[in-house]
C-alpha cells in the first residue's frame, strides 16, 4: 500500500520528464498530447506578447518545431514548462525585433502617478465602470503597452508565475523582472485612469 | 526617501503578490496606519484582479493539429535527408571499391597474376579512364534513383 503510494507519487513527479523522454523517442502520440496539453497556455502567452492572433499562431507552430529540433539539448532537471516558454519567448523577441522594433520595449512617456490626488475623496476610476467594460478596457490598454511589459503581466497574472520563473523564461535578472513588472503596472494604470477619469473632474 | 515614499514605490508589486515576505509585511503595517497608502494598495489590488480575470483567449481549433502535422513533416524531411546521406556514403564506398577491383581485374586480363603490382604509364591512363567513366555512370544512376524517390515522396505529401 505504502509502496504503491510512493510509486504513484514518484511517477507523478517524473511525468513531465517522461514526456520529454517520449518526445525524444519520436512518439507521435506523445507529441499530440504535449501540444494539446499546452495549447491554450502557450497560445495565450504568445497572443499577449505579440498582440496579434495570426502572429501568435505562427509563433506557436515555430515554437514546437524548435522544441522538437532542440529536444536533445533539454536538461531534464529544468522544468519543461519554463523551457517551452523560454523557447517561445526567444522566437517572439526575434519576430518583434524584425517586424516592429519600436513596439518591443518602447516605453511611451508615462504620466506621473497621481497617488495622493486619487487617494482623496475621488473614487477610483476603474470601479465606476461596468465589469465587462472594464475587462474590455484592460484588454485594449494592454495592447498599447510595450510587448515586454505585456509579457511580464501575462506571466505574472495569467500564468501565475513567481519572479524567479519569469526571469528564467525572459532570461533577464530578477531585478529587471521586478522593475519591468512595476513599470508595466504603472503604464496600464495610467492608460486606464486617463480613459475613465470623469469628465470635468481632472 | 521617507518610509511613506519607499512604501509607495512597493504598492503595485505588493498587490501583484511578488514582494519578499519582509517587504510585504512592511507594506501591510504601513497601510494599516496610512489611509493614502491603504487606498492606493486597494486600487492596485483591483488592477491585479482585473488582470487575473482577463478573458482567456482559446487557441484556434485547428492550431494543435496543424502544428503536429508540421512537426511530423519536418521530422520526415530530416529522416529523408539522413537516408539520402547514407545512400550517398554507401555509393562512394562502392565506387572506390570498384575502382580498386577494376585495376586488379584489368591487370589480370592484360598481364596475368604477377602483373597486378606492375605500374606503367599507358596502363594507368587506360585504367583511370575506365574507372572514371565507371564512377560517373554510378553517380548518374544514383542521382536518377534519389531524384525519382524524392519526387515520389513529394507526390505523397
Amino acid at each position: 500500500m505504502i509502496l504503491a503510494a510512493l510509486m504513484s507519487s514518484e511517477s507523478a513527479l517524473s511525468a513531465v520528464d517522461d514526456e520529454a523522454a517520449r518526445l525524444r523517442r519520436g512518439d507521435p502520440d506523445a507529441l499530440a498530447a504535449a501540444i494539446s496539453r499546452y495549447q491554450h497556455r502557450l497560445y495565450r502567452y504568445l497572443l499577449r506578447f505579440s498582440g496579434d492572433p495570426s502572429t501568435a499562431e505562427d509563433l506557436f507552430q515555430q515554437t514546437w518545431l524548435r522544441v522538437m529540433e532542440n529536444l536533445r539539448r533539454y536538461d531534464a532537471r529544468r522544468s519543461f514548462d519554463a523551457w517551452l516558454f523560454s523557447v517561445a519567448h526567444n522566437l517572439a523577441i526575434d519576430h518583434l525585433r524584425k517586424s516592429r522594433p519600436d513596439s518591443l520595449d518602447d516605453v511611451l512617456p508615462s504620466g506621473r502617478l497621481r497617488g495622493d490626488e486619487v487617494a482623496g475623496p475621488q473614487p477610483d476610476a476603474l470601479e465606476q465602470v461596468l465589469e465587462w467594460e472594464r475587462a474590455a478596457a484592460v484588454a485594449a490598454a494592454l495592447l498599447e503597452l510595450p510587448a515586454i511589459h505585456r509579457e511580464v503581466l501575462t506571466l505574472r497574472f495569467e500564468e501565475d508565475l513567481k519572479l524567479e520563473e519569469m526571469a528564467e523564461i525572459a532570461q533577464i535578472p530578477l531585478s529587471t523582472v521586478k522593475s519591468r513588472l512595476h513599470r508595466a503596472l504603472e503604464g496600464l494604470r495610467n492608460r486606464l485612469d486617463h480613459q475613465f477619469r470623469p469628465k470635468g473632474n481632472p | 526617501m521617507s518610509e511613506h515614499e519607499s512604501i509607495r514605490e512597493l504598492l503595485s508589486l505588493a498587490a501583484a503578490g511578488v514582494l519578499a515576505p519582509d517587504d510585504q509585511r512592511r507594506v501591510e503595517q504601513h497601510a494599516a496606519v496610512c489611509d493614502a497608502c491603504r487606498r492606493q494598495l486597494e486600487v492596485w489590488q483591483s488592477y491585479s484582479r482585473e488582470l487575473v480575470r482577463l478573458p482567456a483567449p482559446a487557441a484556434p481549433r485547428h492550431l494543435a493539429e496543424r502544428t503536429r502535422a508540421r512537426v511530423l513533416e519536418q521530422r520526415a524531411a530530416v529522416a529523408q535527408k539522413r537516408w539520402d546521406d547514407i545512400v550517398l556514403a554507401v555509393l562512394v564506398l562502392f565506387g572506390w571499391t570498384m575502382t580498386l577491383v577494376t585495376w586488379i581485374v584489368f591487370r589480370l586480363f592484360t598481364g596475368g597474376m604477377l602483373s597486378v603490382l606492375e605500374f606503367g604509364f599507358v596502363r594507368i591512363v587506360i585504367w583511370s579512364g575506365a574507372s572514371t567513366l565507371f564512377a560517373w555512370l554510378t553517380a548518374a544512376v544514383a542521382a536518377v534513383m534519389l531524384g525519382s524517390q524524392r519526387r515520389a515522396v513529394r507526390r505523397m505529401l
